[in-house]
């Protein structure tokens, strides 16, 4: 028994639930929003979204994501090479966490989604563990932004004229769109669909 | 119970598992295709890492200096470093574009272009503005055969441009100079003062000490090459002193700014004319044409002399007052007395150098007394600056000179010439004794009757110090005059006689009076045998009065 067989409707936009059983009702009576069962074409977006983060993941990684200018000298580090900088220089707890933030993270995510994407064509009977997953991404998911923070507060703090410049590589942009397709990948996921194949139902 | 409505909410949530294709799809589809143009072209960006070695990384940024062919950028500066082996070298990674990935093989020159400013030249205006950048020109332009050269990953960068590229269809000729003088690239060649081609490049070399030049005649003028040429400088100006009145030439402005060389040609001559000659730069016109002359089948000589005064090399070598050699060097002999002087005949007048010449140094007054006339001889004013040899073929046969020290000698005066040339003659040679030398010496002339027949050769104190001795020389022609009693004296004195109503001043000539003389008398009768070389005579002081009145027939 879930939401469809019982013919009960959740509002996506402003969460009322609505019994359709006694009027019918094709938008929200309170908020007017069009009313679906499931996020309109979930499945697709999430999937499109993740395999766009996929593609944008690549040149976020090769290119050089922040550019240091000194007088004469010109240093640009990709994410990998700003963290092995760092630990270079003994800062193994900064490091771990760029490189967490920056490299673990968004692989995280997109395997995740791709995984989650996966699951709700071959349900398995762990959905519990799978939402809990999906909860866990949508948490995390604010987090993978760390590293353009950083090259945006180094960019104010050290931008000292012509001495030394800091400033953003194409990487940062790619990085950018890679947490944003993310981000939007995790919110056009509709979790019910975890359940809504699963043998023996819980209701 | 199911009502319609809900079937329709049903088949619409049912309708979005059927929908295969959703515009979303757009997303992913354009970010591969922006992703990927851009990997794409930047994949063809990136051509391959080449390093140039600097003395200097002055004004070169990594990332912001460009390399440049042709104007077009083909390469960025992505490091600036530090070479690991030699601290003074700077190592430049250049990131050639996947294009320009031809310009990297052996004969590409790399060079920084920096802003010029010189009265000759304003160029590189536009690095003031966009910074240096460093420019590349590759050995060929054909990009086949471009690619057929070695491979090549460092490069020098030099700090000049390598020689000019816009004229590729002329003809290059080197040459060498001692000094780079107000020469530049850019300097014209200028043949009849229509510009033929221009200074290409000049570097030092660094194991000659000379300035060696790259010029460039234009090939419409190529074939002036073909016959015998020289380059020599412009001069800025040049001041012509001859019988015409004094010419001032000033060359004309461009000349002046940016100097320029001159091509003189010798179309006429069809001498083998060796290559080396042709690879000098000639100060002058003159020099120029002067070792033309030196070059083309020239005759060498070797002269010495005591005291060579002013010569040296350069001075010219003279015969009837036209210059037909010049001296090239001088060195000391071995026995430290003499100084060697080599000197070339020109070609043209090879022929008169004999081995009966003789060569005297000018640049002195000569005072001539003939007969009755005083003349003075001056050589030519350069020679009195630069020392001057002057050379004549007498008319006399002369005996096998000096071969000792194998070379001519050169005498310090034409009138030591004339008595040398006079003592070859086949005379008689006498001796006088004198008590005292009476400012005789070699030269001074023999009378009788006052006409002069032969000189003094030479004056000296007798071995055993008790009388001066002087050998005299009596031209052939007068030989036969002299006998066994002939009478001797000097008259280098003047001879004053005084008595009660006049004073006779008597004298044998205005030039026994500067410079002293011998005459003498023969007997009429009793005037003995005919005198033979090496006879002594007594030198008197004065004549008696009745030598004056013999008049023998000889």
């Amino acid at each position: 028994m879930n939401d469809i067989k019982s013919n009960i409707i959740l509002c996506n936009q402003c969460h009322l639930v609505i019994d359709l059983n006694t009027k019918q009702h094709s938008v929200c009576p309170r908020c007017h929003h069009k009313l679906l069962f499931r996020k309109n074409k979930s499945i697709q977006k999430t999937f499109a979204l993740t395999i766009t983060a996929l593609i944008l993941y690549f040149p976020a990684n090769f290119y050089p994501i922040m550019i240091i200018k000194n007088l004469h000298d010109t240093r640009s580090n990709t994410i990998m090479s700003g963290v092995l900088d760092l630990i270079h220089h003994d800062m193994f707890f900064i490091g771990a966490i760029v490189f967490t933030a920056s490299i673990v993270i968004p692989l995280i995510k997109i395997i995740s989604l791709l995984f989650l994407l996966y699951r709700v064509k071959i349900p398995s009977k762990s959905s519990k563990a799978h939402t809990t997953l999906f909860h866990f991404l949508e948490f995390i998911g604010k987090w993978s932004m760390l590293d353009i923070y950083v090259i945006a507060v180094f960019m104010a703090l050290v931008n000292l004229g012509f001495v030394t410049k800091v400033s953003t590589g194409p990487a940062s942009i790619y990085f950018t769109l890679v947490v944003l397709s993310t981000l939007l990948a995790s919110q056009s996921f509709d979790s019910r669909l975890l359940w809504d194949k699963t043998k023996g139902s819980l209701c | 119970m199911l009502t319609p409505p809900i079937i329709h909410n049903r088949r619409q949530a049912d309708m979005e598992k059927e929908s295969i294709f959703s515009l979303i799809w757009i997303i992913p589809l354009l970010t591969l295709l922006i992703t990927g143009g851009l990997m794409y072209n930047d994949y063809l960006n990136t051509g391959i890492d080449i390093t140039l070695q600097l003395n200097s990384g002055e004004q070169i940024t990594a990332g912001k200096t460009t390399v440049k062919y042709l104007g077009v950028v083909v390469g960025k500066v992505v490091d600036v470093d530090i070479n690991k082996d030699v601290p003074t070298t700077i190592d430049v990674t250049v990131r050639l574009r996947k294009r320009a990935t031809a310009l990297a093989v052996e004969g590409t020159t790399f060079w920084l272009v920096k802003p010029i400013f010189s009265l000759k030249k304003i160029s590189g205006l536009e690095t003031i503005v966009k910074g240096q950048h460093i420019a590349v020109k590759p050995p060929i332009t054909n990009r086949k055969e471009l690619a057929k050269l070695k491979k090549k990953t460092i490069f020098p960068c030099y700090e000049r441009p390598p020689t000019e590229e816009h004229i590729t269809n002329g003809k290059r000729i080197d040459f060498t100079a001692k000094s780079k003088g107000n020469l530049d690239v850019d300097s014209g060649v200028y043949y009849k003062d229509i510009q033929i081609g221009h200074i290409a490049d000049y570097k030092l070399d660094n194991s000659s000490k000379l300035i060696q030049f790259t010029v460039v005649i234009y090939s419409q003028y190529e074939q002036l090459l073909d016959s015998p040429h020289l380059l020599s400088r412009i001069p800025l100006s040049s001041i012509n002193m001859d019988t015409n009145g004094v010419t001032v030439n000033i060359q004309n402005m461009e000349i002046f700014l940016k100097g320029g060389l001159e091509l003189h040609l010798f179309p006429q001559q069809k001498l083998d004319f060796p290559q080396y000659a042709q690879q000098i730069l000639y100060e002058s016109k003159q020099s120029a044409e002067d070792a033309f002359y030196k070059f083309t089948n020239s005759k060498l000589i070797t002269l010495y002399s005591k005291n060579p005064n002013n010569i040296q090399p350069g001075s010219p070598v003279f015969f009837k007052k036209i210059k037909v050699g010049e001296v090239k060097s001088l060195s000391l002999a071995k026995d430290g007395e003499n100084v060697f002087i080599k000197a070339v005949i020109y070609s043209k007048y090879r022929k008169f150098v004999k081995n009966s010449s003789i060569f005297w140094l000018q640049g002195n007054f000569d005072f001539n007394i003939k007969g009755k006339n005083l003349s003075v001889t001056s050589a030519p004013i350069t020679s009195i600056i630069k020392g001057g040899i002057e050379f004549k073929n007498p008319s006399v046969k002369i005996k096998k000179q000096n071969r000792k020290l194998r070379g001519y000698k050169v005498f310090n005066s034409y009138s030591l010439v004339n008595s040398y040339i006079e003592s070859l003659r086949k005379g008689l040679r006498i001796i006088l004794h004198s008590p005292v030398s009476r400012s005789l010496s070699s030269g001074d002339p023999v009378y009788y009757r006052q006409i002069k027949v032969g000189h003094v050769e030479w004056a000296k104190l007798a071995l055993n110090a008790q009388y001066v001795l002087v050998q005299i020389f009596i031209q052939p022609t007068y030989a036969h005059i002299m006998h066994k009693k002939a009478k001797f004296w000097n008259v280098g004195v003047i001879n004053t006689q005084f008595n009660l109503f006049s004073v006779k001043i008597k004298t044998e000539s205005i030039e026994s009076m500067i410079n002293g003389g011998v005459a003498f008398a023969i007997p009429t009768r009793k005037r003995g045998a005919k005198a033979k070389n090496g006879d002594t005579f007594h030198l008197y002081e004065k004549p008696e009065k009745e030598w004056l009145d013999w008049s023998p027939k000889l």
